[in-house]
């Protein structure tokens, strides 16, 4: 899966204490349909991936205002405890070797900071033996330490992660791709054609939290980066000759589009565009931005079936790592069945109220159904009540052998405490 | 008239020796439940097609089916109905689009039987047996083809096999569908068979005792899903 993978992808997600997300962990391949019922847990799923993203810019404050959330709101009601942990396994192929990156950070929602925080890194580019881990960077008890360097007393308050204030020239390669994969995930999971349907005012390097801003982030595009992104969309919509964010009275932004009807030119404001057009450019102007993860909320909204077939072999094929949440059979049976076995991962609650996932393919049963039929019809015909249950007497069975990496945290933490200063 | 079976493999319709899925004559060697339908068929046509016309007779694996299910355009979604059956369903229809094949080719009308264990590896834990027939004659209905026959013994064959060999009361009888299709299970219909016979039989030892057996056939229509598929089987004899 990594062959022609260059760009760092995260492979695996755990979480604790994330709203419903109570000792959780995902395996994530580059291409991710998450399936299950309403409810499941698929959402907060990409809200702990947004939220992940969040902590490397430092701006925690702001992010959960904009999603009238508290930070109350981000731990789970199931636990009586206060930090939430997170932790990802990062993989970065360098060359020939791929090599693995872990962070883990505890997060204090009263300081809205990770008090703790580890960075370990194996393979390629460790200095240590290939397959020993290295610690690059330890964050406890007011101080932090990169490497083999003294630790150092932070005297400076962040928000989210430390690595979203360290400069550059103190990190190693490690420590910028994981700040700089788990920066770049942009979920678009709150996109709202109604907002973006809005003008918007000045240049954006973004297209906001709904796509309110798509009109100015467009208005940014120019040149051959605009030609690409016209020559997707007549991919998508063929009428469509030109794509215009042009500058009005104060600075506003107004998204407009030209479309060719046997020769007759017709341009449409955007509060004239339809939900599926104005969708699908917020996501194809994504696809072509340095973006790491890319999270789309139920893809299929808006858009006729022949669209979404195009789109999800553009996602599917994309170099970025993507992960889209469906409840469309269309989307699956879409793709072949070697992408659907790793990219299809089911959703489900346990009875004490935790989410879980499976890879859908994997329980073997349905894996089964592949040799009649597509996996869209597969997910059609299976009775995901049923496989719910299925899934939690399997989970009975076989609980998790490898140690999580927020288990190795709390040892590593363990260890270093004597080390400690009183 | 032509027959087009397709089972499960060599203990209930029988299984191909060739590697393409498709046989007759001396490619093909019954199971216990071929024996089963040709007598059947030979009660009705007062001939057996197995020893009078073999040419007639067809297997089809479950192998083959598969295939040509999964070469259907994927613009194209089956829905079944209830969840859980598309299995049946499709099977149902692959095999009676193949059975038209044959009718265009043989010039001639086919009958076409689908032997699956309805509670074997593709079924669902809790699964009607009900939901299942329905999406095999859906899956026949889909395909045009009225001339299909549902061959699904609940359990499995083995408690046809049992009632078979044990012949108890009819009530008795009904209780074998019971029984657990999963061989690991302590209630488990095959180990049942195994020890009515004192040891497990291997199918052509089956085929040998059902050859046998034909004067008490008529036993089994105590229990529900064989009197689905004997219905099914004559009504389909009357449209040739």
């Amino acid at each position: 899966m990594y062959e022609e993978w260059n760009k760092a992808m995260i492979e695996i997600l755990e979480a604790n204490n994330f709203k419903s997300l109570v000792d959780f962990n995902m395996p994530l391949s580059r291409f991710n349909v998450l399936i299950g019922m309403n409810g499941a847990g698929k959402t907060t799923i990409l809200q702990a991936l947004d939220f992940l993203s969040q902590m490397m810019h430092g701006k925690v404050d702001d992010w959960l205002e904009n999603r009238n959330w508290t930070a109350a709101d981000l731990s789970s009601k199931l636990l009586s405890t206060s930090n939430i942990d997170m932790s990802v396994r990062i993989a970065e192929q360098i060359e020939e070797q791929i090599s693995h990156i872990s962070w883990t950070g505890v997060f204090n929602r009263r300081e809205l900071a990770c008090m703790s925080e580890a960075v370990v890194a194996e393979g390629a580019n460790s200095s240590k033996d290939e397959f020993e881990p290295e610690l690059q960077l330890l964050t406890a008890w007011q101080q932090y330490k990169l490497g083999e360097a003294p630790a150092q007393k932070i005297a400076f308050t962040y928000q989210g992660s430390i690595l979203s204030q360290l400069v550059d020239s103190e990190l190693t390669p490690e420590l910028r791709t994981v700040r700089d994969t788990l920066r770049n995930i942009r979920s678009l999971e709150l996109l709202s054609p109604h907002l973006m349907r809005q003008k918007a005012r000045g240049g954006a390097d973004d297209i906001g939290f709904g796509g309110e801003k798509l009109s100015s982030f467009l208005s940014t595009i120019k040149g051959d980066a605009k030609r690409e992104l016209i020559a997707l969309l007549k991919e998508f919509y063929p009428r469509i000759v030109e794509l215009k964010a042009s500058a009005t009275k104060g600075g506003w932004k107004r998204l407009a589009i030209v479309e060719d009807f046997n020769g007759k030119l017709i341009e449409s404001e955007a509060r004239h565009i339809n939900d599926g057009l104005l969708r699908m450019l917020a996501i194809l102007a994504q696809s072509k931005t340095e973006r790491s993860l890319l999270i789309f909320d139920e893809i299929e909204n808006g858009m006729n079936p022949e669209l979404v077939e195009k789109l999800v072999k553009l996602l599917s094929q994309s170099e970025q790592q993507m992960i889209v949440t469906t409840h469309s059979p269309m989307i699956l049976n879409y793709l072949d069945d070697a992408t659907a076995r790793e990219a299809v991962k089911f959703v489900y609650k346990t009875p004490e109220g935790y989410t879980r996932v499976r890879r859908f393919f994997d329980i073997p049963r349905i894996g089964q159904k592949l040799d009649y039929m597509g996996a869209g019809e597969a997910f059609v015909d299976t009775d995901l009540v049923a496989l719910t249950e299925e899934c939690i007497a399997l989970d009975r069975e076989e609980p998790p052998t490898q140690m999580s990496g927020l288990d190795m945290f709390k040892e590593m933490a363990k260890a270093n405490r004597k080390k400690a200063p009183k | 008239m032509i027959l087009i079976l397709s089972g499960e493999g060599p203990s209930d319709l029988g299984a191909c020796r060739n590697a393409q899925g498709v046989c007759q004559l001396d490619d093909y060697r019954p199971g216990p439940m071929a024996i089963l339908v040709d007598e059947l068929i030979a009660q009705k046509l007062q001939y057996s097609l197995l020893a009078s016309t073999p040419t007639a007779v067809w297997y089809v694996s479950e192998k083959c089916l598969a295939e040509r299910a999964k070469a259907r355009s994927r613009r194209r979604m089956t829905l079944p109905g209830s969840k859980e059956t598309a299995y049946f369903y499709l099977n149902a229809q692959m095999l009676a689009e193949f059975a038209k094949e044959k009718e265009v080719e043989s010039q001639d009308t086919a009958v076409a039987v689908l032997f699956r264990d309805a509670d074997g590896t593709h079924s669902a834990p809790g699964n009607l047996w009900q939901d299942k027939h329905n999406s095999i004659e859906s899956g026949f209905a889909r395909a045009e083809f009225s001339r299909g026959v549902a061959m699904l013994p609940k359990p499995k064959s083995e408690a046809w096999l049992l009632c078979l060999a044990q012949k108890p009361q009819p009530n008795k009888c009904v209780e074998l569908e019971n029984l657990s299709g999963n061989d690991a299970s302590p209630n488990a219909v095959k180990a049942q068979l195994a020890s009515a016979f004192g040891q497990s039989q291997n199918s052509q030892q089956l085929v040998d005792w059902i050859k046998q057996q034909s004067a008490h056939i008529a036993h089994l229509l105590h229990l529900p899903s064989y009197a689905s598929f004997h219905d099914q089987l004559n009504t389909a004899l009357k449209l040739v």
